[in-house]
């Protein structure tokens, strides 16, 4: 019999019995015997490609029993059979990962959490993060986690938590930011932010505040990505004047994120703040004429007819740019209000402002 | 004072023809503002250019308003500078390309670096103040190419994908004629593509001098450099290049996404199926079917490697409505198609989409009026897309359901942890 029949004869037989009985379910649903998971191993070492590859390929239904064993292959001299190892372990762990398979997903996740191991060969240990990512979840946070340790193998390990869905893996992310030294606590804050992590936002405001300007900025830009508020505000340790001109722009595009996020979510007087602050900065020069840009663009969307004359203003600035998204910006606006606020703006323009005042109040009555 | 001269010397423009440096790069496309008088246009009129990734293709976009060339392989960039002052410029040499967004004189960026690269390079240079023309494929996740929309909208930057395609004259006929119901309700298109190259091994060694192969990798994971893996063999390894669903797909779908009016839009479903190479280091299938269900519309989109050949060519698409057929030829600059679409005359009151003048010359135009190019990020990403979630369901051999509007799987957490890369550090979006 078939590897892939006894799966469904053992799976019927068992649930039969434990409908019967009262049993308990097998804890390895279907998965290979011993023997199996032998002939198998044979056939991926064949000498001949095509019989690896059509092993490979039927590896899904072997699931948890033979990860263990294909690891070892992975450091094959033959890279032929190493190649098919990684394959057939990438198939077994694709296959325990689909819809409604979660037993076999434990299982396989398990076995696969046994190999970060210390004793095991770099690409082993590599190899199971890799596929951990895909498979684990809260379950296998806190072994893989104690890995952090290990500087060789960190960043390995925190791209596999950053993967990981649920709150273990954001709490183990969290107590590494903590422990962790303070070159890797940016990857850590950054990891935090892809998983959006609104119960981490008061531990990276700490990060903002610290005197690394490397963490700080890390930190601000966490703080933009993720849904929701600190409970309060970063007291900066380093301040603007002291940032480099990339520096600026890191930072600068970290606010204006946070307000785009704020403003989305509803929550439009901090984000109006931010906007109206950027264009109204004559610090800010033409070769940041980008940030004007996106505070026109705030603007035309979450502002009212006050902002007006501050947006009329920037029809004039020197960057077409600028000149472009704030008529746009004008013409989209929807304060009832807009109209007469721009005709009252017009009456007292330039002649060139007045010029382009018009043709945003053309268009708005076309539309 | 007359508005043209109150306009700073970045914002009025037209870019000059570039003659061809040794035979290397591509002759630039002449803009007609550019001519009535020899030599270089005033510097007032020029939009100065920065390069990141200038090895193959990125050498094509090199002239004489080139400032500065970027590429971790130093003899890439060396060569891309010797080919700038060939033509009459001067272009500095970086390996960070941070260090060439920092420059405050570059007005756009054009970025021809490895696939796995283009969603930070766009994205960065977005929050830079640049407009962008990225070579295709836009992206490699979904994650990266809604964070290059994303950042392109918040800044209002003028951003265009290398599909060049959609702006030759066959494309366009060929999208009017089909949106123009000449064939009818479109039933389905197919495509066919040469089968992807099998390889076979070479030992890993050191990188060779000049070239920082951990730059390389950037944000993919670390492995010994191997001469197989780049430069330009980067295509047949899915950590990079994905393969010619990928390296293609992005010319021959862009297409199809104009010609259907999908830009703003995908799939529901897709269902791939492939044969990797059985042994050596490359890991794209080698043959592969994919179909992709659209939904309202109802329609089917196919990608097939080797797939059915139409007009003998080693690449393109045919479309099936339920009046008539029509087969386009390639996908990318040497797009064609049949004759009977390239005389369609499109009626009073019928669909009439914007010809490019040229894909390069439509960025340009675009980056001066700051109207969206005829290949737009949005657009991009959306052909990207339909790559990308291709080869996730080759990866997981399954079938995956799509929802277009949330950009997600439905039901299947496996495949959702793929919309996004765990980047390595420190080379995050």
């Amino acid at each position: 019999m078939q590897y892939s029949e006894r799966k469904r004869f053992v799976g019927a037989l068992s649930l039969a019995v434990a409908l019967c009985i009262g049993s308990p379910k097998p804890t390895v649903f279907g998965a290979a015997t011993p023997e199996e998971v032998k002939a198998f191993l044979a056939k991926i070492q064949d000498a001949n490609a095509d019989a690896r590859y059509a092993a490979w390929k039927s590896a899904g239904p072997l699931g948890a029993p033979a990860v263990a064993s294909l690891a070892q292959l992975l450091v094959n001299e033959n890279k032929g059979v190493a190649k098919a190892a990684s394959e057939a372990l990438n198939t077994i762990a694709h296959y325990a990962s689909r819809p409604g398979a979660d037993e076999e997903r434990r299982a396989v996740s398990k076995e696969l959490a046994g190999l970060p191991d210390a004793k095991q060969p770099q690409v082993v240990r590599v190899k199971a993060l890799e596929l951990l990512a895909l498979t684990a979840c809260d379950d296998c946070v806190p072994r893989l986690a104690s890995f952090l340790q290990e500087e060789k193998l960190r960043d390995d390990v925190r791209r596999t938590l950053e993967r990981i869905p649920g709150k273990a893996s954001v709490q183990a992310l969290m107590d590494a930011l903590k422990t962790m030294p303070e070159e890797f606590r940016p990857a850590i804050l950054h990891s935090l932010a892809q998983k959006n992590a609104a119960e981490a936002l008061d531990a990276i405001v700490d990060c903002a505040e610290s005197p690394n300007k490397e963490i700080a900025i890390a930190a601000y830009q966490a703080i933009s990505r993720i849904d929701g508020v600190p409970s309060r505000r970063p007291q900066a340790a380093v301040a603007w004047g002291q940032l480099s001109e990339r520096e600026k722009m890191l930072v600068g595009d970290a606010f204006l994120r946070f307000a785009d996020k704020r403003a989305a979510a509803g929550d439009t007087e901090m984000s109006l703040g931010i906007y109206r602050a950027v264009l109204a900065r004559t610090d800010v020069d033409s070769t940041q004429e980008h940030f004007k840009c996106a505070a026109l663009i705030g603007l035309g969307k979450y502002g009212s007819v006050s902002d007006v004359p501050l947006m009329i203003s920037a029809l004039a600035h020197e960057s077409a740019a600028v000149r472009h998204v704030a008529e746009e910006a004008l013409v989209s606006m929807g304060d009832p209000g807009m109209n007469a606020a721009l005709e009252q703006a017009s009456a007292t323009a330039s002649p060139e402002l007045k010029t382009s005042v018009g043709k945003i109040l053309f268009r708005r009555q076309r539309s | 004072m007359a508005a043209k001269d109150r306009i700073s010397r970045r914002e009025f423009f037209a870019r000059a023809a570039s003659a061809v440096g040794a035979g290397l790069c591509a002759p630039h496309i002449l803009t007609s503002g550019a001519l009535g008088a020899e030599g270089r246009p005033p510097a007032s009129d020029r939009i100065v250019s920065g390069h990141i990734g200038v090895g193959g293709r990125g050498s094509g976009f090199l002239s004489r308003d080139s400032a500065a060339v970027c590429d971790v392989d130093e003899a890439h960039a060396t060569r891309a500078a010797k080919m700038v002052e060939s033509n009459g410029g001067k272009a500095d040499i970086y390996k960070d390309y941070r260090d060439l967004l920092d420059r405050q004189d570059i007005d756009v960026v054009f970025i021809a670096s490895p696939d796995h690269w283009h969603g930070l390079h766009t994205v960065h240079a977005c929050e830079a103040g640049k407009d962008v023309y990225c070579e295709k494929p836009a992206c490699k996740t979904i994650e990266e190419g809604r964070a290059m929309v994303n950042a392109a909208k918040r800044y209002g930057r003028v951003v265009q994908i290398g599909s060049q395609g959609r702006s030759t004259p066959a494309a366009h006929a060929a999208a009017q004629y089909v949106r123009n119901g000449q064939i009818g309700k479109v039933q389905k298109v197919t495509c066919w593509h040469y089968e992807n190259p099998v390889g076979g091994w070479e030992p890993d060694t050191d990188p060779p001098p000049g070239l920082d192969w951990d730059c390389w990798l950037g944000p993919c994971p670390w492995v010994p450099y191997n001469p197989m893996r780049c430069h330009f063999n980067f295509r047949w390894f899915m950590e990079y290049g994905a393969g010619n669903i990928r390296d293609r797909g992005a010319h021959v779908f862009s297409n199809i996404m104009w010609a259907t009016d999908c830009d703003n839009t995908g799939p529901v479903g897709v269902e791939t199926t492939g044969e990797p190479p059985h042994d050596g280091m490359y890991d794209c299938p080698v043959k592969m079917d994919v179909k992709y269900e659209f939904k309202n519309p109802d329609w089917v989109l196919t990608w097939s490697q080797p797939g059915q050949k139409e007009m003998d060519a080693a690449f393109g698409c045919k479309y099936w409505g339920d009046k008539d057929t029509l087969v386009v030829t390639g996908g990318d600059g040497g797009c064609g198609t049949e004759q009977k679409a390239m005389e369609y005359q499109v009626p009073a009151g019928g669909v009439r989409l914007f010809k490019s003048p040229g894909h390069e010359q439509n960025f340009f135009d675009c980056v001066k009026s700051r109207q969206q190019p005829i290949m737009h990020i949005e657009a991009g990403h959306r052909t990207a897309t339909l790559c990308i979630i291709g080869n996730i369901s080759y990866l997981l051999g399954r079938k995956l359901h799509w929802d277009p509007v949330k950009e997600q799987f439905i039901g299947d957490d496996e495949a959702n942890r793929l919309l996004s890369r765990n980047n390595r550090a420190p080379y995050f979006l």
